[in-house]
Parts: C-alpha cells; structure tokens; sequence
C-alpha cells in the first residue's frame, strides 16, 4: 500500500473541505511514539504503523481521511495556537496539581474539541476511526462521550454517570474552554490517577514541539501577560522546559544547560511593550570625500587625478591625486546607539523572582527596544556595588544572557561605583552608548551620582521607581539637563510612556517656545 | 464565465449533534434554578439582619421549596447549580446559609433518590447540606461538609465521606447521619431521633435529646452504664 500516493491523491479534498487551511503536503512516516500523527512546524506526519493497524478494519481512504480532518482541526479549531495550550493547561495544573495528569486532561480537552468541531462542520469519517482507540478507561470513556454528544453508536462500555457529566460542558463554547476544562479535569481525576503511566493520546501528543519558534515566541509573550503573577508562570514554563531546551531557549552550556523562567517571563512580557528609542544621526556620513593632494606616481591610478591642480598633465611630480576621506558632516543615515542599563537590586527594590519587579521589566523592555534596533546592551546591576554588590554583563547582544543579568536580585544596600560604571561605559564598541538608569533613587552616594550624570557624555534615561525626598532631589539636580529625561513608574501602565533616549522632543520644544515667543514680540 | 465561489460548493453548514440538545436543555434547566434562587435571595434579602434560628431557617426553606416548584431538573443539573453557586460572584453568592438551604431543597426536590454531590470541587463550604432530607432519599457528600449537616434530619441518609463542621445532626427527628471522619463542637445538638455514626473524633456533643451518637464504633449517647 502507497500511503504516501493516497495521502497525496486526498490532500486536495481534505484541503477543500477544511476551506484551504495553509498547511504543507502531510507525509507518511514510521514515529517513534505510539500516536497517529504528529504536527511538526505545520507539517503534518501520520504514522505508518497506526494506519496500517487502522486499515485491517477500515478503508485505508477512510482512514487517512480521518486522519488528516484530526490533524486540521487541531490547526484551525483547537488549540489554534500555543498561547490557548498553555492557558489551557495551567488551568488543568491548576486543578490536578500534578504535571503528568494536566498534561493528559488538556490533550483528552482538546482532542475532544478538536474532533467534535469536526464531526459537526464537516463530512468526516472520524467517528468510524475513533471507535478504535479504545485500549485503557479513559480512552473507552472518551469513545464514549463521543457517542454520546455525536449521536453515533460507538460501542464503547464506560460509566454511563460519567458519561452522561461529560457530555453536559459546551465543548465548542471557545470562551468557557476554562471552566469546560476544569470540570472535565474535576471529573475524569480518578481515572487519570488510576491509569498510573499515562501513554500519549493515541491521536497524538500536543506540545510545543507542533510549534515553530515564532510561534512559541509570541505565545510566551501572551501567555507571560495572561499568566496572574510570576509564579504561574514559572510553574508552567517548567513543565516544557525540555522542548524550550529543545527550540534553543535557556542558558548555560551541556548538562548544565537549564531554562530560566524567571528571565523568559520578563523576555516574554517585554515583547508586549515596544518602547521607542530616539535614533541618533550617523557620526560620519558614509561617503569617502577628497580631502588633501599627493603627488601622482606611475603606480597610482589615474581616476582619483585632480586634473585642475594637474593643468591637465599626467606627470609624476606634477600631477596631483585626491586623497579621500570619510566625511565628518551628518548624513541622512540614523543609528541606535548602544545602551548601558544600571538596574538597581538593592533591598529596596523588589525581588524579580517572587513578583513582578516593574524595575526588571522596564529594564527589560529598554533591553529589549534596544536589541530590535541592532544596538548591543550592557548590563550594570547593582545594590553596594562599593562591596562587590553588582552583576556586571560587557555591551552584548546576547538576549539570554542579557535577561537574565537583569533578574539577578541582590538586596541589601545601594551605592554606584562610579568609576567601574564609566569603564563599563568606555567599552562600548561603537560611539557614545546611551545611558538607562533604573532605581528608587534611595542610593548611598546620590550627590556623587548626580554629578557623574550631569557630566557623563550621551544620552540618559533615568526611570525611577516612587516618589521620595531623592527623586525629588534629582529632578531639581537635573532640569536643567539637556540630554536626561526621567521618567517615574508605579505601574505597568506607566511604562509604555517611556521614550528613549528622548533629547530632539526637548530641542523641538524649545524651539517651539523659541518660536512662540518671537511670535509674540511680533518679530 | 467562471463562478469564483465555485469551490465553495463543496461546503456544507454545521449539522445539529446531540451536544446541542443536552446543552439546550442543560441551559434552560440551569436558568430556572438561577430564577428559583433568585426568587429565594430576593426574599431573604428583605431580612436586616439574617439570624439562625428555627424560624429563619423554616421561612428560607419553605420559599426555597415554592421556588424550586414545577422546576424539572436532574442530579447533574444540581450539581451543575452547586457550581454556578461555587463561582459566581456578588452579594448574592455570599449568602452562606440560603446557598446552603437551597442545595438542601435542591437535594429534597430532584428526581433522583440517590444523590452524589463531590465537596471536593467546590471552594465554598455551604452550611445545612441535608436539612430535612425525607425517608427514602440518599445523599451522599465526597469531601469535607461544612456546618448544620443533616440538620432537621427527616429520615432520609446523609452520608459523609470526609469531617464536618459544627451542629452536625441539629435537631434531626429520624434517619441516618454517617461520618467517615470527624465531627465538629455541638454534634447532636437538640437531636430528636435517629442515628448519628462518627467514624473519626466528636469534637463535643450536644444537649441531645433521643436517638443515638456513635463515635469510632462506640455509642456515646445515650451513655452506656458500665457493666
């Protein structure tokens, strides 16, 4: 039997059927795991061994159909992407506790969404294929509810008062998917203890190995904002942490290798924020200009010859070339410069770890606007840093490595040393980096800091979190500073607010003013 | 010409499942008991200040029971009530007692005799689960139960698989209350006939007046003389 050629020959109709869903050529193949088919990077698999096994009862046309109608409708109905899985699942996690039992009540959930949007949309043979998979209780009982809220016999013996529970939820209600999936989880809990090691779903696993990076990436953004605090987050996130390890998430290197969550929320929250960072204009303009005169020689060529100074000779010792330089005027180009972020973790500021530490975040989101626009990030966190209380990270691009500089806590008391942050500084690898500062303002040497900031080069960004006798002291320190801009946040909606590197809005205010008060003298 | 919408043709709109029918039904069941404890709360609501007392507690039952008149609706529709009741919001959700009294006229009125109500899947602990539980009817409770249950126990079997609060058994005439844990203070209290069997501890007994308390196997009331 061509498998491969038959799935090719239905592929059209399925597609038809399911109105065009953009999804690859579904292939045929021998999977490790005993499931029917896996989905990986929207590419569907089905295995050759359960068709096989299927196709002694059934027409090997019916089941590939089946196959492929399942398969689509987990792509188009349920989950539809990562982001409903894990809110789905933490709500399973939420009721079981147990990571394996979730694992099994959200994709017995969405097994049974996906296939009853399916049997109710369109002309499908699935019922004929699911009568099959009936090798432990509660896939018999899932057989079951399927006869039951389908309206097809499916001879299947399970606990018709169980039954008759799990058919009263409004599967295709996507809005009550929670409250459906915590009683579906409350009433199949005894069944999922007594099966001990679950086995995959017999129609396949779901997790985020269906997923493509992007896709993963985008859904720890959404779920990172569903998530209630921090701690949900991580709880979740740790349950995947092997296929994050497998797509290239976490740090650290071989067996150490581990994904941070704490420092994969903060990313993933980040990506909800997109900061704006005023560009700076290029220091040179890009172009080579002719700048001086040498003299010509045989072996010079003679295109850059300046035949005005040359009277129109070409003659060594006479002639003369234009020798080209880059230009120092501004040209149209613009740049991001790089950025040194001095996060305060001194005792004062919360720990990122236990709740969401809108310092991190903020810093976060610098880190983050930063590194779209090409730019390197520096990472100076501190609390006495006097005392070797910092976590210093060199101008990098390393995403990473860069979060999770940022999620280091290191409490106690808060001090700048000064001169390792101007050293930090002098490294950047291109022009003069911008400067983010994000603290209480509750620093030891505050008089010493703010004089390091109405002296230092570049632009700055201070953000500070609440209001005190300090911050007062700095916004009087630094109103008059033409490249520093402050900004206070005291929640997360204060943070969209913040511009970066924000000097040309106060060159276009005073010239506004300029402007406004010419026109009033009249001039 | 070519019709560009000819590839649509092979479309073909939703088929009604059977899933449809329970829902609709479920719903429409769901909204009646939603009307009839409505109709409950709006007249305890009248009350300044909501006093346990016999009185009280007759009146609130009494308007539960003409509430839930007429209303058709099975065990899974109780529990599917117990639910809403668990998460819903608002003043209305927080009354405790007129909660806990209309499960108990639910449990009285529902078709079925045996009833399983699983306490583990809820976050309230409502008071008075069984009150007045007739002869002939089963309820049996999964998870700990919160006070009064089996109060004005009428004949009927409370079965309780886990502790209970305080006031257990208050003022039951006949009928069976079984607890495979423990009890809480006043158990029996006022308690006029039947059976009250603690698998577990009694955390005190109440004045009770007739009918026998059991606790892990040994009566406690009437106390036994030592032979």
């Amino acid at each position: 039997m061509n498998w491969q050629r038959l799935v090719g020959e239905l592929w059209p109709q399925v597609r038809q059927k399911h109105l065009w869903p953009e999804l690859p050529m579904p292939r045929v193949a021998a999977l490790s795991r005993p499931v029917a088919l896996e989905m990986r990077d929207k590419r569907l698999t089905l295995n050759l061994s359960t068709c096989e096994a299927l196709a002694r009862w059934l027409p090997p046309r019916t089941v590939v159909e089946a196959l492929l109608d399942h398969g689509i409708s987990h792509y188009t109905r349920c989950p539809w992407d990562l982001a409903t899985h894990l809110h789905l699942y933490a709500v399973a996690k939420a009721e079981l506790g147990c990571p394996s039992l979730a694992r099994a009540a959200t994709d017995a959930f969405i097994d049974v969404v996906a296939n009853t949007y399916c049997v109710k949309d369109y002309q499908t043979p699935l019922p004929q294929v699911c009568r099959y998979f009936q090798d432990d209780p509660l896939q018999r009982t899932l057989v079951a509810l399927y006869g039951r809220i389908w309206g097809v016999d499916m001879q299947a013996e399970a606990d018709e008062a169980l039954v008759r529970r799990l058919a009263r939820l409004p599967y295709l209600d996507r809005r009550q998917w929670p409250q459906s999936l915590r009683r579906f989880a409350q009433l199949l809990r005894p069944l999922l203890e007594a099966s001990g090691r679950l086995a995959p779903p017999p129609l396949g696993q779901h997790g985020l190995g269906n997923y493509s990076r992007e896709e993963v990436e985008k859904a720890l953004a959404t779920f990172a904002q569903q998530a209630p605090d921090i701690e949900a987050f991580r709880n979740t996130v740790a349950d995947f942490a092997d296929e994050l390890l497998a797509l290239g998430y976490g740090g650290g290197e071989g067996e150490g290798r581990r994904v941070d969550a704490d420092a994969l929320y903060y990313m993933a929250l980040a990506q909800n924020y997109r900061l704006p960072v005023c560009s700076l204009p290029a220091t040179g303009s890009g172009t080579l200009d002719p700048y001086s005169h040498a003299p010509w020689e045989a072996s010079k060529p003679v295109q850059d010859l300046d035949v005005w100074t040359s009277f129109g000779k070409l003659l060594p010792g006479l002639s003369q070339l234009w020798v080209r330089r880059q230009g120092t005027v501004f040209g149209q180009r613009q740049r991001t410069p790089d950025c040194l972020i001095v996060l305060d973790s001194s005792g004062s500021m919360p720990n990122p770890r236990q709740q969401l530490s809108y310092a991190v975040l903020g810093a976060a989101c610098a880190a983050d606007a930063y590194l779209r626009r090409g730019a390197r990030v520096a990472v100076y966190n501190f609390s006495d840093a006097r005392l070797a209380g910092k976590t210093v990270l060199a101008f990098t691009a390393d995403r990473t490595a860069i979060f999770r500089c940022l999620c280091v806590y290191h409490g106690g008391g808060t001090a700048l040393a000064l001169r390792d942050l101007e050293a930090l500084r002098r490294t950047a690898p291109q022009g003069t980096p911008d400067l983010v500062l994000i603290t209480d303002m509750q620093i030891t040497n505050l008089e010493e800091v703010l004089a390091y900031l109405a002296g230092v080069e570049g632009r700055i960004t201070v953000v500070h979190l609440g209001d005190n006798a300090a911050t007062e002291r700095l916004r009087h320190a630094t109103a008059t500073h033409p490249r520093l801009r402050l900004f206070a946040v005291t929640a997360g909606a204060d943070i969209p607010a913040i511009i970066l590197g924000q000097v040309r809005h106060d060159f276009a205010l005073a010239l506004g003013r300029r402007a406004s008060a010419a026109a009033g003298l009249g001039l | 010409m070519v019709n560009p919408f000819r590839e649509f043709r092979a479309y073909t709109p939703p088929r009604p499942l059977p899933l449809d029918t329970i829902l609709a039904q479920r719903n429409a069941a769901l909204q009646r008991l939603r009307q009839s404890y409505e109709a409950l709360i709006a007249e305890e609501s009248k009350q300044l200040v909501w006093v346990i007392e016999q009185g009280a507690l007759s009146r609130a039952y009494t308007v539960a029971v003409e509430a839930l008149r007429g209303v058709d609706f099975t065990v899974e529709d109780l529990e599917d009530m117990c639910l809403e009741l668990d998460t819903a919001d608002g003043a209305a959700a927080s009354l405790g007692v007129p909660s806990g009294l209309f499960i108990a006229a639910m449990c009285n009125q529902v078709q079925a005799t045996d009833i399983v109500l699983d306490l583990r899947a809820f976050k309230r602990r409502w008071p008075f689960l069984g009150f007045r539980l007739p002869r002939g009817r089963r309820l049996r409770l999964e998870g700990d139960a919160g006070d009064f249950v089996g109060a004005l126990l009428a004949g009927g079997e409370v079965v309780v698989n886990g502790n209970v609060g305080s006031y257990a058994g208050l003022g039951m005439r006949a009928g069976l209350l079984h607890i495979a844990y423990s009890s809480g203070k006043y158990t029996g209290e006022g308690m006029r006939g039947g059976t009250i069997r603690v698998q577990g501890r009694i955390g005190s007994l109440g004045k009770a007046k007739q009918g026998f308390i059991y606790e892990g196997g040994q009566q406690v009331f009437p106390a036994r003389s030592e032979e």
